[in-house]
């Protein structure tokens, strides 16, 4: 489904991507770990299109097309999605609203039937309790006031009524207490299908007791540099990232 | 007679003179005594007292008259229109007491005027003024105010050339159950005309009036016309008033609206004011709080597109202790439009305990659009809790972002961010059916954007 070849990206003139090579198939959970400023940040937002980095190499190929071509819109409406490690408060703009308009504005490019009004509230209701979200928050503004774990929480929400092919967990497990987490990880699992695909950033092992993955990759100085299965997440749990850094300079 | 009027000057007040002088002509056979008297002081103060502005006047320095004076106007015609004209400027939804003014005149098969007459008083102005009804002695004093003191040249101009103004009156300790819908409709064809609309309110104590006043054209979109609209109102004790205007006149049009309040103590008042339309258009706004205890709330939109230049002065005069007045203008300016905002409050010394807040917050989308905002706070007292606050910016690059990764497409994006930056104020409209037309309204003027254009964002 993913395929990035040898992806080298920069900002502002800092080389931060140095060789990205990774393979993402459907049905597949692939974490990604690694130290402060690895670049895990940036694959991501480089995934969703964000502007400001530029890519001076390699390529990214998505459901057989050149992912790097499309914008940010185009990207979403081709079922990539990416929850934000730090998602913005946008006032004036109705939670329900906003969702009406990007589940519809997705599932007509996809050529889905488009929801009416009753299907689009209920379909919402039944994904915020799976998130357990009240649904008074519907009515209120776009994460205004939200606190960080309703913040993430309504990031899976989108994901689950989005329906993405690919969806790009940015550090979603900052700031979130045990409790958050594990709703946060529920609804990722209920989520998982055959079709699509995960790709789960994080600094630390805990978020993976709850969302298994099939591969963990290890990023550093913007090179997956270790490739394993969740076992290798448990052992950086216990050793941390200094023997990955060693093993990395011996080889290099 | 005329020996201090300067070169430039000249023309445009001469133009008015001998306007009057044909439209006077008319006037003969009536018996409007009075009314004609008043008329004829007014046209006299402005050919002789009053000026009608410049730049170096420090309250019009950001709007030029100049266009706006050099057109030679005509007295509108009286034109009839039918249900069909009528109906997309109705709110769907809304029961109102409708009073249908077409190019000043009020079109009585089309309004509600004798229905409403049931509950409260409706009058014209000049049978008012003829008939021996308690209600002379006030449009008298206003009306005279206007022609003989008044400082302010459109509402002189107003006075002169107002053809049926209409003295609302709602007695003491009444809640007028329905919202009364003023809905003027500009409908000239192929001559310019001055369409001066006219209004004294008059709310008794205890009493709940909501006043929507909508300005509409049927005209030619390109007509030029000017509309100078005058409205008093008068609250007394412990009245509460609503007062919408709503404003969508043609892409030519000049748009000239004064309106003064008088609050006596404990009364409300709040003002929304939403400008669509219009070439040039100056809005007046002014509450002068006669008394203690007094509410006055200013909301505005003003959404400038294309050459539109919209200009909102508004005043609060707390001359008592505990008053509240509170301010919030917001606008969208896109192409070349230009928007001004004045928020002047008066706090004088014996006004202690005041609180009086004013906001205004400016998307500039263009480069070639600009906004001056200028507030002006002159306090005197000292224990009092004011404050301003003007911003003037641009899109949230951020949040824009967020929404496109959701598959919103960047206009719609920037559209739904536009919207929501005007919802602080569309929310305030408590007349769902009102606000419903208004968002509408507001959306459909963003269509009206070139594809290609970029607006810029943060």
């Amino acid at each position: 489904m993913l395929t990035i070849k040898n992806l080298h990206a920069e900002i502002e003139g800092k080389k931060i991507l140095n060789g990205i090579n990774l393979q993402v198939n459907a049905g597949e959970v692939h974490a990604i770990m690694g130290p402060n400023g690895s670049g895990k940040s940036t694959l991501a937002h480089v995934l969703a299109g964000r502007e400001g980095y530029e890519i001076t190499e390699g390529s990214v190929s998505y459901m057989g097309k050149d992912l790097l071509e499309l914008s940010v819109d185009e990207r979403a409406r081709e079922g990539v999605f990416q929850a934000f490690q730090y998602p913005i408060e946008i006032p004036g703009v109705s939670t329900a609203n906003f969702l009406k308009h990007t589940i519809n504005a997705v599932r007509k490019h996809q050529q889905k039937k488009e929801l009416n009004a009753k299907e689009m509230l209920s379909f919402i209701k039944k994904m915020a309790k799976m998130v357990e979200m009240e649904d008074n928050f519907l009515s209120r503004s776009l994460n205004q006031g939200f606190s960080g774990g309703e913040k993430k929480r309504n990031e899976i929400l989108q994901m689950a009524v989005l329906e993405p092919r690919l969806a790009v967990l940015d550090e979603t497990d900052s700031g979130l207490d045990i409790d958050a987490l594990k709703i946060v990880a529920n609804g990722v699992n209920q989520l998982r299908t055959n079709d699509n695909a995960f790709i789960v950033i994080t600094h630390y092992q805990r978020l993976l007791d709850y969302i298994i993955p099939d591969f963990v990759h290890v990023l550093y100085n913007g090179r997956i540099v270790k490739s394993g299965d969740k076992n290798l997440a448990l052992k950086l749990e216990e050793k941390g990232y200094d023997w990955i850094k060693e093993e990395v300079e011996i080889t290099s | 007679m005329t020996n201090q009027i300067t070169p430039d000057k000249k023309d445009s007040r001469e133009k008015f003179i001998e306007l009057f002088r044909l439209y006077e002509n008319t006037l003969n056979g009536q018996k409007d005594y009075v009314g004609h008297t008043i008329k004829k002081t007014a046209i006299r103060r402005l050919s002789q007292e009053v000026d009608f502005p410049t730049r170096r006047n420090e309250d019009w320095k950001y709007t030029n008259v100049a266009e706006l004076l050099q057109v030679q106007y005509q007295q509108p015609k009286l034109v009839d229109i039918t249900i069909a004209d009528l109906s997309p400027f109705l709110f769907e939804g809304l029961d109102a007491y409708l009073l249908v003014f077409v190019n000043g005149q009020l079109n009585k098969t089309l309004s509600s005027k004798d229905e409403l007459s049931k509950k409260i008083l409706v009058q014209d102005i000049p049978s008012c003024l003829q008939e021996d009804g308690p209600e002379k002695a006030t449009a008298f004093e206003y009306l005279n105010k206007w022609a003989s003191k008044e400082k302010n040249p459109f509402i002189v101009l107003n006075t002169a050339f107002a053809q049926n103004g209409i003295f609302i009156y709602v007695p003491d300790g009444l809640v007028v159950d329905r919202p009364v819908h003023i809905l003027n409709i500009a409908f000239t064809k192929d001559e310019a005309s001055v369409i001066s609309p006219q209004k004294i309110i008059v709310v008794g104590e205890n009493s709940k009036l909501t006043v929507i006043e909508t300005y509409h054209y049927l005209n030619n979109p390109q007509q030029t016309y000017f509309t100078n609209t005058v409205s008093q109102l008068v609250l007394k004790r412990n009245a509460v008033v609503e007062h919408y205007r709503i404003q969508d006149e043609g892409e030519n049009a000049f748009f000239v609206n004064n309106t003064e309040v008088e609050q006596m103590r404990d009364s409300t008042y709040s003002s929304y004011v939403i400008d669509l339309g219009g070439k040039l258009v100056r809005n007046n706004l002014s509450s002068i709080l006669k008394d203690s205890g007094t509410t006055t709330n200013f909301y505005g939109i003003y959404l400038g597109m294309d050459k539109q230049h919209i200009d909102n002065q508004t005043f609060v005069d707390h001359a008592y202790p505990n008053c509240n007045s509170n301010e919030l203008y917001k606008g969208i300016l896109t192409d070349n439009a230009k928007g001004v905002f004045n928020g002047k409050i008066m706090v004088r010394p014996d006004a202690q305990k005041t609180n009086a807040f004013q906001k205004n917050h400016s998307l500039v989308l263009s480069k070639g659009a600009s906004m001056n905002s200028k507030p002006q706070l002159e306090i005197f007292a000292d224990d009092v809790k004011c404050s301003h606050g003007a911003t003037i910016g641009q899109l949230n690059e951020e949040a824009l972002y967020y929404m496109r990764s959701r598959g919103l497409s960047k206009k719609e994006a920037i559209s739904v961010l536009k919207q929501a930056f005007l919802t602080e104020i569309t929310e305030l409209i408590k007349i769902d059916p009102v606000r419903v037309k208004v968002e509408q309204m507001i959306v459909d003027k963003f269509k009206q954007l070139p594809e290609t254009n970029n607006e810029l964002l943060n």
